[in-house]
């Protein structure tokens, strides 16, 4: 899995608005709520787990779900503390894991909310210490 | 600043300040890089007194208790004056605990009513036990337009007509109960009186003075006593401004350091060493050049204020580098936790200076802090004006428990006059930290004596409290302590929990019961995880009333495990 740097649909929407693939509707009569999914699509690259660049010919488009949103997190924190992904499960107490503390931990927030455009308040990550329960909040504001 | 000499109480304080600087800016509370609000004296009055007269007429008088559980943010320090104006006790919860904790605390303190953020209300009506616990009136804050509140108002509509009473106290009335701990175990409510607040509140400005137009970055959150002190009554009785900053990601303290040109702020080790890494990483990856010349500068600095600090040459010298801080900064306050000598000499080095302090909620916050007549970073300073320390029972090495004695020190324990006796022996408040001090009154601090850790974000961490969450599990009995309770060790880094397990007959420990150990381990906050345990095959020395005596136990597990024992988990 790997982080889509490109934005696809401004990419598309700069283009004359066609249609986004796998909604199959324009752009332009997206509802707001799945202009944002769609801004949020992610690209996958499951076979190069440590490279940053976008890998165009390994693209494909898919939905944010939870799976995907766990994978991205998990991908997230491998490179920002520099940990191997094959390391990382989404059950993992990150604390302990990436051997940080909560501050640390809010760095990957930030990170995190750049990757997924969206706004975490620090108190999310109250009571949260493991991949998956923090991709559940992640995919709750998507 | 105001003579707080001559007031009885915080609301005849804080009210002297409305009314002495009214068209200073008293309160600003930022979210990352966004404005939220900004309050002069007078704008923070005509907020606070519709709230005021509104608890009045839903039955706040004198005596009555009124519970906060906030971020940090503007809505915190109204509720709160609201609630001194009115004759009224806070109850400052700590907004980061489980809302079962909440409850729990919420049920011993007895308050009537509560201001709670709507999502942390939203967890605590989710409790069962809710409705048979929560106080009569609760006020929720930010709550959406059409949220459920479970039966509370909404804070912003929560306005009342007319101008409400003011209810003064006495200096020795109770004006907290804060809790210091007790969320599993017995609940610790330290009764802190007005006179507490106002003699540490003179102590301190007395020391490191405020003024109009003095900036304090408060990012600790304002529940805790420190935070209270120096981020609410300290500035305010002086004029002064108070940014509250509802984020601690470097990136925005940093940004709120240059744009609100902060003078003081207070923080826990695990900040201090954050920016410190920050900076470090910035130093290295300057140009050699550059580097060389800034190494230069720091040494240059370094000889001139080895006897004392001397800002302006620190500022003209290290100009980059305190503009980082924002240009105006005088001082920060570290405390909470042991911070490592080399991270203060890092900043003061360059002239930043932080003021290493140490103190506890019993003692009302405050009990020493560095003065800088001379920086010393081996030690926590010097007891602060008015206050009285002594070692009691040194060992050879004059190293034995602080104790503490002033007008600052907590009134009692609420409901518990057992633990109140044990902890204030003949007027001397017994910390349970171990120090020595030196030939210059400093102290400086080697462990502890009680059973306890502090983590270093600063939360203090007892076995008690953090139990019930191996209640269930399939063995005999079992006890968590501090390793270094068990094991003394002269140092307060690294500090851990462990669980000793008594296994059933015929059942020995396995990789089964290691597993359920672990999962209940994981429910815990991070922080409060145990990390490892001492399987004791004897009985445990119990009380009559079957309460495990935990000093004859760790004992008995002294004289015959050592750490080595431990298996991590």
């Amino acid at each position: 899995m790997n982080t889509c740097f490109v934005n696809p649909a401004r990419q598309l929407a700069s283009k004359g608005a066609p249609r986004a693939q796998s909604l199959g509707t324009p752009i332009s009569r997206l509802a707001p709520l799945e202009f944002h999914r769609l801004l949020t699509y992610t690209v996958s690259d499951e076979t190069n787990a440590t490279n940053k660049k976008f890998p165009e010919n390994m693209a494909r488009y898919h939905p944010m779900t939870l799976q995907n949103t766990t994978d991205e997190v998990l991908q997230l924190a491998s490179i920002h503390f520099k940990v191997p992904r094959e390391q990382l499960t989404p059950d993992d107490d990150f604390f302990k894991k990436l051997g940080i503390n909560s501050l640390q931990a809010l760095d990957l927030l930030t990170r995190i909310e750049q990757h997924f455009h969206i706004e975490l308040p620090d108190y999310e990550l109250q009571g949260v210490s493991d991949f998956r329960t923090l991709a559940e909040r992640i995919q709750s504001r998507l | 600043m105001l003579n707080l000499r001559k007031y009885s109480c915080l609301g005849e304080a804080l009210r002297g300040a409305l009314d002495r600087w009214p068209d200073e800016i008293c309160l600003i509370e930022s979210d990352r890089d966004k404005e939220k609000a900004r309050f002069t004296y007078r704008q923070f009055k005509e907020a606070a007194h519709p709230r005021a007269r509104a608890l009045q007429d839903a039955g706040l008088q004198n005596g009555s208790r009124a519970a906060i559980i906030m971020t940090n943010q503007s809505k915190w320090l109204i509720s709160a004056y609201a609630i001194f104006f009115g004759g009224g006790v806070l109850v400052p919860l700590d907004y980061k605990l489980t809302a079962a904790e909440q409850l729990k605390l919420l049920a011993h303190s007895k308050a009537e009513f509560l201001i709670v953020e709507h999502h942390l209300w939203r967890a605590i009506a989710k409790e069962q036990s809710f409705q048979d616990v929560a106080p009569r009136v609760v006020l929720v804050t930010e709550a959406p337009p059409n949220a459920d509140l479970a039966g509370a108002k909404r804070w912003e509509e929560f306005r009342g007509t007319g101008e409400p009473a003011f209810i003064p106290r006495a200096r020795q009335d109770m004006a907290t109960i804060v809790y210091s701990s007790g969320t599993g175990g017995r609940p610790k409510g330290c009764v802190l009186t007005h006179e507490n607040y106002l003699e540490q509140c003179a102590a301190l400005t007395t020391l490191y003075p405020f003024w109009p137009g003095v900036s304090y970055l408060s990012i600790l959150p304002t529940n805790h006593a420190i935070d209270f002190m120096v981020g609410f009554i300290g500035p305010f009785t002086c004029g002064a401004t108070v940014v509250h900053l509802r984020t601690l990601r470097p990136e925005y303290i940093r940004d709120a350091f240059t744009r609100y040109k902060i003078t003081y702020m207070s923080l826990v080790p695990m900040v201090l060493k954050s920016i410190e890494r920050g900076l470090r990483q910035k130093f290295e990856a300057l140009p050699k050049g550059k580097r060389k010349v800034l190494h230069a500068a720091i040494a240059v600095n370094r000889a001139l204020t080895r006897r004392k600090p001397r800002l302006k040459i620190s500022r003209a010298l290290l100009g980059q580098v305190h503009a980082g801080f924002g240009g105006e900064l005088r001082a920060q306050f570290v405390g909470g936790a042991f911070t490592e000598p080399k991270t203060l000499q890092f900043f003061y080095d360059m002239g930043i200076l932080v003021g290493n302090g140490y103190g506890c909620t019993e003692a009302g916050t405050v009990i020493t802090v560095n003065d800088f007549k001379p920086f010393r970073p081996d030690t926590v300073g010097k007891p602060l004006p008015g206050i009285e320390v002594r070692i009691a029972n040194p060992d050879a090495e004059g190293i034995g428990e602080v104790a503490v004695r002033g007008k600052t020190v907590m009134s009692h324990y609420l409901d518990d006059p057992e633990m109140t006796a044990e902890t204030i022996v003949d007027g001397w408040l017994m910390t349970g930290d171990l120090g020595r001090l030196d030939a210059m009154g400093h102290l400086q601090l080697f462990g502890r004596k009680k059973n306890m850790i502090v983590t270093e974000e600063g939360k203090n961490i007892y076995p008690e409290d953090i139990e019930t969450a191996f209640e269930g599990l399939p063995v005999k009995e079992f006890c968590v302590f501090a390793a270094n309770y068990l094991w003394p060790a002269r140092t307060m880094v690294g500090e851990q929990l462990i669980i000793v397990i008594h296994p059933e007959s015929g059942k020995p420990m396995n990789a089964e019961l290691a597993a359920a150990l672990a999962d209940r381990n994981k429910r815990l906050l991070n922080y409060k995880r145990i990390s490892g345990y001492l399987v004791w095959e004897r009985d445990f020395p119990l009380t009559a009333s079957m309460k495990v005596k935990r000093l004859e136990l760790a004992e008995q597990i002294r004289q015959t495990a050592g750490r080595e024992a431990v298996v991590p988990l």
